[in-house]
């Protein structure tokens, strides 16, 4: 159980899709296939089998939208390696993410196929790609704003067709019906403001639909004014609707993950639980190139081609590219959503940069050939003469420079792949629950400090122990020490978390009234000062204290800093803070220890200091447990009558 | 009922006038188990009894001098045990002092209200009927941690207790106990003179002239710090593949029976000093496994563990892992643990009977004592005539259906059960099987036949003409 004692309804509050396709694909193997095989290997291998499915979608993609095997060919290429991609794909990543860019990019092409064909096949197979992607990931908004902003676009600049109206309008009902029918998203796929905009461009199209059909019956002279009218009332009407349903309530106003992609800055104002994610922070140009590499610079290339020669698919493509790295801009976790357009803008450019040059070496061999026949009719004194004419048109300008870009775009395709691979096993393919360092000898240390301790509650507490800690932990928590915890990685209720960031950053006295109103057997705190592991919860502090002044107006930031309004954790930092109860759990003995050779005891290797508040005793709990590395401390709360 | 019942009374009766006499005050005389009448066939005339508590399980040797005092051929000579003692007893063995082995079998007529009664038939060659005899056990449940909670800086202290004398049905003209402690610190010991603690070993006797079912508390009160490894559950999976390989698999729940560790459980005092501030507890285990294992793989459910390491010594691997955590008194974990074995190591084929024998050890690849345990052999499909032989008692047995790829009537498994278990029974115990040869190929033919149907049906499909008349296409 989690999020005790509240408790969570966890069909409403999460996206079934992956569940569902685990289940599925278990199912599959074990009832279908008889193929003896654990859940737990089925969920490990979905990234893979997945980012191998999004592969073949990406070549179809590429091909519908260029017309160019060859492009389609490269972006499956590029997709398959993508870091952008790959990061969330690499085996044992069973995240939503894994399963969604493969129904996203479904989605987008079947989406293309119905409005290139105009055929409501496509354009219901469209609806059940969406279905699968509403139930798979909340980036599903993204879509259901793309498609009505493409469907727009192309009624502005005058490229509406019928097949347009047919593959909006199918996919419009039948997606928003299908969607609803996912417990998470519900009626929010009418309500919400976020899925409003779908609402609209399906109204705008079915007058545009009729003003088309009037206007062929009508002719100019009535037309326009009949179009006066029509455009008078639909306007009012609009404005109507909106105001209704604002003010009654019945359209939700935004939410808060949905605004600060439209205002980077408004989640760090209103919700801190939103801004403390480190993927919902502004994304950092240096990651652009580390994600996307040569592709940061191909495809502006490939959008070049787009305007070159527009289509509505091409359309399509350009806002997809131009929406999706401003929200790159703004959350660095939405990098995941521009690698496939990346990939399939790059390699349209790689494809059409590659034909553009090879033509032109073909051409002069061409020419070449068709000399040196000329040249065989010709007597064998003027073969002399010429031969010299020859070569320098062989070392002529063009063909040197085709040559030379044709090496330099293969060089860059080549780095693209060395640097993938460098970066997946880098940064990618490290799993985070175990930590890896260098020892001075080149000797590979593991620290295994997570499972170390998830392990030891699973064995050896009771079965119906809960557990506090803050909520990054909860779903290990909850999964590897098999124990209820207080809040997880599912933040539903804000006010629940709040109350434990209260519970961390009061006194002790306060603190202990907070877990014995909650039941709280155990506390779990992450501490990295003994061998320098940046992410831990006094790094997190600040956050704690933001999110929980929003349940206690008596927390607040600048108790916690010192006059200089700094965080510091040795004796120069603010009292309040050096009496919390997290600082008290970490550095709990820590003054005894000599972490390095030269510096007095109690350094901490993360801060860099000296630690400030020292020889204290802990009243309201007691150590429990202690990872090899510390980086795990585990206490167990006394009860009133055995406390000292 | 009622006539064994005054038969019995009739015996103690007698009993007690007989040896009414007794030299030792407190020795109490029972007689509810035996029958009497092979209390004087024999006499012992010495017997030493050696208590090893040093070890992790405890051990005892006792070594019998015996004659028998009746003519004719030397009857069954009877070996007793208390209930509580009985209880205790996870392993027993009798042999000749030269080493030869004497065979002990149980006497269920006789074992009843708990005690335990051995019978054993010596070799009919001894001409002087004077026999020196060895009967070793090793004891399970045996110490009881005391004080029962402790904190991580205080030494542990353990209680045994059992009976100074051998609880024998026949006189005893002098015996002597012996006791070995880990340590020199015992808290306390029953007095019974003469009784000598010197160093680690308290010695009691010579005692003179004891009676049969003689019975004087003893109680030990001593230090040992060291940790109690405890195989809570040992489940051991064989499954067998004629391809040849063999995969094992086994799961471990290993504890520490130690004293509870309550209050502060610090990693500063632990990592400083493990044995000041980490007595009783344990980190490590030690797995001796076959000399040609391979492919190790150490998890649990949480995933790989990733400390462990091994080394090959003359005969056998030996694999050390390390838990997650450091074991205290009543912690506890779990872990898997697999490997493969070529199949030609362990499995031969008799030419007489034809028959397959898979020879394995029996118990745990951890020299500890184990409380439930489950074998598992999962042999090939098509395998008949499966018989075990193991030479000791085991609890249970039986049969059971196993489906796994391509399985079409499924796998036979034989489900070997036992509780408690001390490395005394880690010996090999023999499968013996049947496997036609074919049997072996019924997967490989079941997918060629398979693949032939479908080839064959799309052959003859692609050939088959059912439209009724030509298309115009291809006349074109």
């Amino acid at each position: 159980m989690s999020w005790y004692p509240l408790g969570r309804v966890v069909g409403g509050t999460v996206f079934p899709g992956i569940m569902l396709t685990a289940g599925t694909l278990y199912f599959f193997l074990k009832k279908i296939v008889r193929i003896t095989v654990h859940i737990k290997h089925v969920c490990v291998f979905m990234g893979p089998f997945f980012a191998s499915n999004a592969s073949l979608i990406t070549y179809l993609f590429t091909k519908e939208v260029s017309k160019d095997y060859g492009a389609g060919l490269i972006s499956a290429v590029m997709i398959a390696i993508v870091p952008g991609y790959i990061s969330r794909s690499v085996a044992g990543s069973f995240d939503n993410e894994c399963i969604a860019i493969f129904a996203l990019i479904l989605t987008y092409y079947l989406w293309l196929k119905a409005v290139n064909t105009g055929s409501m096949f496509y354009a219901a197979s469209c609806a059940l790609a969406y279905l699968y992607m509403v139930s798979s990931w909340g980036g599903y908004v993204f879509i259901m704003n793309l498609i009505p902003l493409h469907a727009f676009v192309l009624i502005i600049v005058g490229r509406y067709s019928k097949r347009l109206y047919v593959a909006y309008t199918t996919l419009y009902i039948l997606g928003t019906l299908l969607s609803m029918q996912v417990p998470f998203v519900g009626f929010q796929a009418v309500q919400s403001s976020e899925h409003l905009a779908g609402m609209g461009i399906f109204g705008l199209i079915q007058l545009v639909a009729a003003v088309k059909y009037v206007h062929s019956i009508l002719g100019e002279k009535y037309f326009k004014l009949f179009l006066k009218i029509l455009g008078f009332i639909a306007v009012s009407i609009l404005v109507l609707f909106v105001v209704i349903g604002f003010a009654t309530g019945y359209i939700a106003p935004w939410t808060g993950r949905f605004l600060s992609l439209l205002d980077p800055t408004y989640a760090k104002k209103y919700i801190p639980i939103i801004a403390s994610v480190s993927e919902h922070q502004p994304t950092a140009w240096s990651s652009y190139f580390f994600d996307l590499q040569s592709l940061v610079f191909l495809y502006p290339v490939g959008l070049y081609y787009c305007f070159k020669n527009p289509s509505d698919s091409k359309i399509f493509l350009i806002l997809y590219a131009v929406t999706s790295t401003y929200f790159t801009g703004v959350m660095v976790r939405l990098m995941l959503v521009l690698a496939p357009i990346c990939v399939i803008l790059g390699s349209m450019a790689l494809s059409n940069l590659f034909k553009l040059f090879a033509y032109k070496i073909r051409e002069f061999d061409e020419e070449n050939k068709n000399k040196k026949k000329s040249q065989n009719k010709n007597t064998k004194k003027q073969n002399k003469k010429k031969k010299k004419t020859e070569q320098n048109k062989i070392f002529n300008l063009g063909y040197i420079s085709a040559t030379l870009m044709i090496a330099v775009l293969t060089a860059m395709f080549i780095s693209y792949i060395f640097h993938s691979i460098w970066v997946t096993s880098e940064a990618y393919s490290s799993p985070s629950i175990v930590l890896a360092a260098k020892g001075y000898d080149g000797n590979r240390i593991i620290f295994d400090d997570f499972r170390e301790a998830y392990y030891w509650l699973r064995q050896n507490t009771a079965p119906d122990a809960k557990i506090m800690s803050w909520w990054d932990y909860g779903y290990q928590i909850t999964a590897m020490a098999n124990r209820t915890v207080l809040v997880d990685n599912n933040t539903w209720n804000n006010t629940h978390i709040g109350t434990v960031g209260k519970a961390m950053v009061k006194t002790e006295n306060i603190s202990a009234q907070v877990m014995e109103q909650h039941d709280v057997d155990y506390v779990l705190v992450l501490f990295g000062g003994l061998i320098g592991y940046s992410s831990d919860d006094i790094n997190k502090y600040l956050w704690l204290v933001r999110i929980g002044g929003t349940v206690d107006p008596s927390i607040k930031e600048e108790d916690y800093l010192n006059s200089r309004k700094e965080f510091r954790v040795d004796s120069q930092g603010a009292p309040t803070f050096l009496n919390s109860m997290m600082y008290k759990l970490c550095f709990y003995r820590f003054w005894e220890v000599k972490t390095e050779g030269n510096k007095p005891s109690g350094y901490d290797r993360v801060r860099n200091t000296v630690m400030g508040n020292q020889n204290y005793e802990l009243e309201a709990v007691e150590e429990a447990f202690t990872s090899e590395h510390w980086i795990v401390r585990i206490y167990k709360v006394l009860k009133k009558e055995n406390r000292k | 009922m009622c006539v064994k019942q005054l038969v019995l009374i009739f015996f103690v009766v007698l009993t007690l006038q007989v040896f009414s006499d007794s030299s030792i005050e407190d020795v109490q005389v029972r007689q509810d188990l035996l029958d009497v009448k092979h209390q004087t066939s024999y006499v012992n005339e010495k017997v030493t009894k050696q208590i090893d508590l040093s070890t992790l399980v405890p051990t005892q040797r006792i070594e019998i001098k015996t004659a028998f005092k009746k003519k004719g051929e030397p009857s069954s000579y009877f070996v007793t045990f208390q209930k509580d003692m009985s209880e205790k007893i996870a392993f027993i063995k009798a042999s000749m002092i030269d080493g030869s082995a004497l065979e002990m079998v149980k006497d269920d007529k006789q074992s009843i209200n708990g005690y335990s009664v051995y019978s054993i038939n010596f070799p009919k060659e001894e001409s002087t009927k004077k026999f020196h005899f060895i009967v070793e056990l090793d004891l399970i449940n045996s110490q009881m941690p005391s004080p029962k909670t402790v904190t991580q800086k205080e030494d542990l202290f353990l209680v045994y207790t059992d009976n100074i004398f051998f609880y024998t049905p026949y006189l005893t003209k002098t015996q002597k106990t012996e006791i070995t402690f880990p340590t020199n610190i015992v808290k306390s010991h029953t007095k019974l003179t003469p009784t000598e603690l010197k160093g680690n070993k308290l010695v009691y006797g010579s005692y003179k002239q004891i009676n049969g079912f003689s019975q004087a508390d003893l109680k030990v009160h001593f230090q040992n710090n060291q940790p109690l490894t405890r195989i809570r559950s040992l489940t051991k999976t064989l499954t067998v593949s004629h391809f040849g390989n063999l995969f094992v698999d086994e799961y471990y729940v290993v504890s520490n029976e130690q004293a509870k560790l309550v209050g502060e459980f610090s990693r500063l005092d632990y990592s400083r000093n493990k044995h000041l501030s980490g007595r009783g507890s344990f980190q490590d285990v030690t797995l001796h496994l076959h000399e040609q294992a391979y492919g190790f793989e150490y998890f649990d459910i949480i995933g790989n563990i990733s400390t462990s390491q091994y080394r090959q010594n003359d005969g056998q691997t030996d694999v050390n892992l390390k838990t997650r955590f450091p074991i205290f008194g009543e912690w506890k974990t779990d872990f898997h643990f697999t490997y493969n074995i070529p199949l030609k190591e362990v499995l031969s084929k008799s030419k007489k009977t034809g028959l397959y024998r898979l020879t394995f050890p029996f118990g745990s690849s951890i020299d500890a004592p184990i409380e439930d345990f489950e074998m598992k052999i999962i042999l090939p499909e098509g395998t008949s005539k499966i018989k075990a032989e193991i030479p000791f008692g085991i609890d249970s047995q039986s049969f059971q259906v196993y489906n796994e790829f391509l399985d079409t009537t499924g796998r036979p498994v034989m489900d070997l059960n036992k509780k408690f278990l001390v490395p005394s029974h880690n010996q090999n115990i023999e499968i013996f099987y049947d496997l036609a040869f074919i049997d072996m190929w019924r997967k490989p033919l079941l997918l060629v036949s398979i693949f032939f149907v479908v080839f064959c049906l799309i052959i003859l499909i692609s050939r088959i003409n059912l439209s009724l008349y030509k298309s115009k296409k291809k006349q074109d």
